[in-house]
């Protein structure tokens, strides 16, 4: 069924018009595979020819859009009768523009039996970036006051683009509720067969919504007079439809499926937002993506995006959730990625974090949305009929929430490493952090840390620029072998004083001979399991250098308190600071009600010498 | 420069004590983007339950009270965790029209709660002596039930279940048929890989809290690296 599904996109993607008829006598034995073939390029028309095999009835024409075409139901395209007036055979693909692929073709004798394939000839339609009929409403990615944005507000891709970067053979996986693979506007960047679905273990995702509209940002196709663009309109998208059927194992699994293959996975999902409390990873996930980084990618390492998370207005009142009470966002092996507005003002429910490595456009000021690929015909946020959106059903402008800002990001991923494929994962986190555009100048909680980086607990180190992200990429130097320091557990075992914002309580960890130089990544594990109420919390971590990361807001919390109990917070803040030195935690009640202890912490430097 | 330093950070401690202090803030929730897609058809936007949201910081009437008393201990790596079981939902995983119909005949005023995701439909049973015997009652066959699990002793906190089997993670010098024979000695065995690299496998238990007793049971044994019940978790898009 899965296979049907593709074929017939196949088909109503591709018009076809073979070059000759007729039928021919045939033997019961396959024939050998036919000589010469070969692609020539007319326009958007792919034509292929070969040589005529001695017996063949029929021709089969396979395809993949990466190299390494097999006869697998889903590669095949169409099969063409053999032309017996003619010692030359041939068929003209029409795919429309920007089809890169690869084709090998069969052929089959009378009884139905199959030669081996030929060798792969590549084909290339050519790209005209910009041309797609919805572009212009894609502010994101070129702003220029559409709907009364802010022009410029957007991640610099038309330069990248212009410099002949597009996300070539970079693929990126997206883990979410499905991908249409079969999309109009995805389907020549969705290798057959590569895809896959935890509820049936078929090859066809398709089924989500919300992973077809990630998928379209990242990399909807470009240059095909369809629809959208995505950032990266030429990089290869497999979808994982993870939480349609969401275990413990499944989970582990979609971090690492096909990690030699997949350069970039692309996360928009997570624990529940808004609750305003510690929500752990599992120590199987956190397995499974420190297996990505060091196994994934031949050993470069995956480039885990993980959306930063919806919940910074739930709680009514204050900050909100934290992005750093998630255990996934703020794990070291991930980017995690906030939203802004169509004025590069903070979505009001992005989570603020000292997680926050960067952050990217997304629906914000005046709920100006994200226009990215939907549901064909309907089926997903946009029927047709909605009011403000298009009247084309298989596109919505209405996506939004860390959950659109992540995919761009994946897709800005994916321009810097065509730029450099020797990028490791730590490399990527370092060249994204910076080369970012400072957003929102005039917020007051922009600082500059001790390294002298820019960094905002709302922004991270400000928004993703493709431009700059490319550029720095093709020159960077990969940073040496990632050293790693873990301080003692210090026990404080010291009430905190209640309804008490001034004082609180506060420990010093001195740390000596650590060899980190440039710090990378920051944890600080946390023990206050008694305090019945995490809201109430200041928790705030100084570096020797006099920088601070903000652990921990007071806020409300919904549902049921979870303590800190061995809570593992994370912070980028602090990089390219040396870890050497006094870092001192600080930990203040300042609401009345609820008590507790600070019972002991402990540090873990990730960097580099 | 660390002069510079410490001057913003100082600044920034200043506005997060802003912060702190007592607010009140709009109700509207117009602004509030979707956050998630499970009801694609709207685009998700403006959900209307956080316009009762508590308005003033400090406010701590929407915490939850501990209502659960069941709560069990498992290993998650090395950390100890507990979940807590729900006393009134149960969870049919890969829902089904035969499981409907069976969950009807064992309680006819079962009710469907709220469907956090594909995958899992929740029932929220009158007649229940506990969710975990009626799961182990409504199991059968294809058909499998799972009591549902808690992360805090607040009914109100995320959801979990438990479809069946545990993560087991062999140390690195086990080759395959290794892992078999142990895995055979200790009744159970590999339903597929979860990542092949770590040597982590999904490996096979009824549902429901036996999936937690098997884990307990290969952990304790301290030869392999780590076992832990195979979860649903509720997740959520963004």
């Amino acid at each position: 069924m899965a296979f049907e599904r593709i074929l017939v996109a196949a088909i109503a993607a591709w018009t076809l018009s073979a070059c000759g008829g007729g039928g021919g006598g045939g033997g019961g034995s396959a024939p050998a595979a036919p000589a010469n073939l070969a692609a020539n390029i007319n326009g958007a028309v792919i034509e292929l020819t070969w040589d005529g095999s001695v017996g063949a009835q029929s021709y089969r024409i396979y395809y993949d859009l990466e190299p390494g075409v097999s006869r697998a139901a889903f590669a095949l395209v169409t099969e063409v009768a053999h032309d017996n007036q003619s010692a030359v055979q041939g068929v003209d693909l029409t795919t429309g523009p920007s089809f890169r692929g690869f084709f090998a073709i069969t052929a089959v004798g009378g009884g139905g039996d199959e030669s081996a394939l030929t060798g792969e000839v590549a084909a290339d339609t050519g790209l005209s970036l910009a041309a797609d009929t919805l572009y212009s409403h894609q502010w994101h990615l070129h702003n220029v006051g559409q709907g009364g944005g802010t022009p410029g507000e957007d991640v610099r891709i038309e330069q990248a683009w212009a410099a002949g970067v597009d996300g070539t053979d970079v693929r990126i996986a997206v883990v979410d509720d499905g991908l249409e693979i079969g999309h109009e506007d995805l389907f020549f960047n969705c290798p057959p067969g590569e895809s896959h679905n935890y509820t049936n273990g078929s090859k066809d995702p398709t089924g989500g919504a919300h992973g077809t509209s990630c998928a379209g940002v990242a990399a909807a196709v470009g240059g095909n007079d369809l629809g959208v663009v995505g950032a990266a309109p030429e990089a290869f998208l497999v979808g994982y439809n993870l939480l349609q059927n969401f275990t413990s194992s499944n989970e582990a699994n979609s971090m690492t499926r096909d990690a030699a293959k997949n350069w970039i996975s692309s996360n928009s999902w997570g624990a529940p937002d808004g609750l305003g409390v510690p929500q752990p990873s599992s120590s199987n996930w956190r397995t499974a993506v420190e297996t990505g980084l060091a196994n994934g990618r031949n050993g470069l390492g995956l480039v885990y995006l993980w959306a930063a998370g919806n919940g910074a207005t739930t709680g009514g009142a204050g900050p909100g959730d934290n992005s750093n009470l998630d255990g996934r966002a703020n794990f070291y092996g991930v980017i995690a990625v906030g939203a802004v507005g169509d004025d590069g003002v903070k979505a009001d429910y992005s989570e603020n974090g000292a997680n926050l490595l960067v952050c990217a456009p997304s629906m914000g000021r005046a709920n100006h949305g994200i226009s990215t690929v939907d549901r064909s015909d309907g089926a997903g946020y946009n029927d047709g009929a909605q009011a403000g959106d298009f009247p084309d059903a298989n596109y919505t402008n209405t996506f939004n929430g860390t959950s659109s800002a992540t995919p761009l990001v994946a897709g800005v991923a994916a321009l810097m490493l065509e730029a450099n494929p020797a990028l490791t994962w730590r490399d990527a986190r370092l060249v994204l952090a910076q080369s970012t555009r400072i957003n929102h100048p005039g917020d007051v909680g922009w600082f500059v840390n001790g390294a002298g980086h820019l960094f905002n607990h709302k922004y991270g180190f400000g928004v993703v620029d493709a431009q700059a992200a490319v550029t720095l990429a093709q020159g960077w130097t990969n940073v040496g072998p990632m050293l790693t320091h873990t301080s003692s557990t210090a026990a404080v075992n010291t009430p905190i004083p209640d309804a008490d914002p001034i004082t609180g309580v506060s420990d010093t960890i001195s740390i000596a001979g650590s060899g980190i130089n440039f710090i990378e990544h920051v944890e600080i594990l946390f023990d206050a399991d008694d305090h019945t109420y995490v809201g109430d919390l200041l928790i705030f971590l100084e570096s020797p250098t006099g920088s601070i990361s903000l652990l921990s807001e007071p806020h409300n919390i919904s549902g049921g308190n979870v303590p800190y109990d061995g809570w593992v917070f994370g912070s980028v803040q602090h990089m390219d600071e040396p870890a050497d030195g006094d870092w001192t935690l600080t930990v203040r009640d300042t609401l009345p009600g609820d008590t507790g202890t600070f019972k002991s912490w402990r540090l873990r430097f990730r960097g580099r010498s | 420069m660390k002069l510079s330093v410490l001057t913003l950070s100082l600044a920034l401690l200043a506005a997060c004590a802003a912060d702190d202090a007592p607010q009140t803030v709009s109700a509207d929730s117009s602004a509030t983007p979707s956050t998630n897609s499970s009801a694609p058809a709207t685009g998700g936007r403006t959900v209307q339950a956080q316009a009762q949201e508590a308005t003033t910081l400090g406010d701590k009437s929407r915490r939850a009270p501990n209502d659960l008393t069941r709560a069990l201990t498992y290993f998650d790596g090395e950390s100890e965790r507990t979940v807590w079981i729900s006393n009134e939902l149960v969870a049919e995983i890969g829902p089904t029209e035969e499981g409907r119909a069976r969950v009807l005949q064992f309680d006819s005023t079962a009710e469907q709660a709220l469907q956090p995701q594909a995958g899992v439909r929740l029932w929220r049973l009158r007649a229940l002596q506990s969710a975990d015997e009626a799961s182990r009652t409504l199991t059968r066959d294809e058909l499998r039930f799972s009591p549902v699990v808690h992360e805090t002793a607040s009914s109100a906190s995320p959801r979990g279940a438990l479809p069946g089997g545990a993560v087991a993670t062999f140390p690195a010098d086990w080759d395959r048929a290794r892992i078999d024979a142990w895995l055979a000695k200790h009744g159970t065995s590999i339903v597929e890989p979860a990542v092949l690299e770590a040597n982590m496998f999904l490996v096979a238990s009824a549902p429901g809290l036996a999936s937690i007793e098997l884990a307990t049971r290969l952990h304790a044994t301290g030869e392999i690296v780590s076992c832990t019940p195979n979860f649903w978790r509720e997740v959520v898009t963004r």
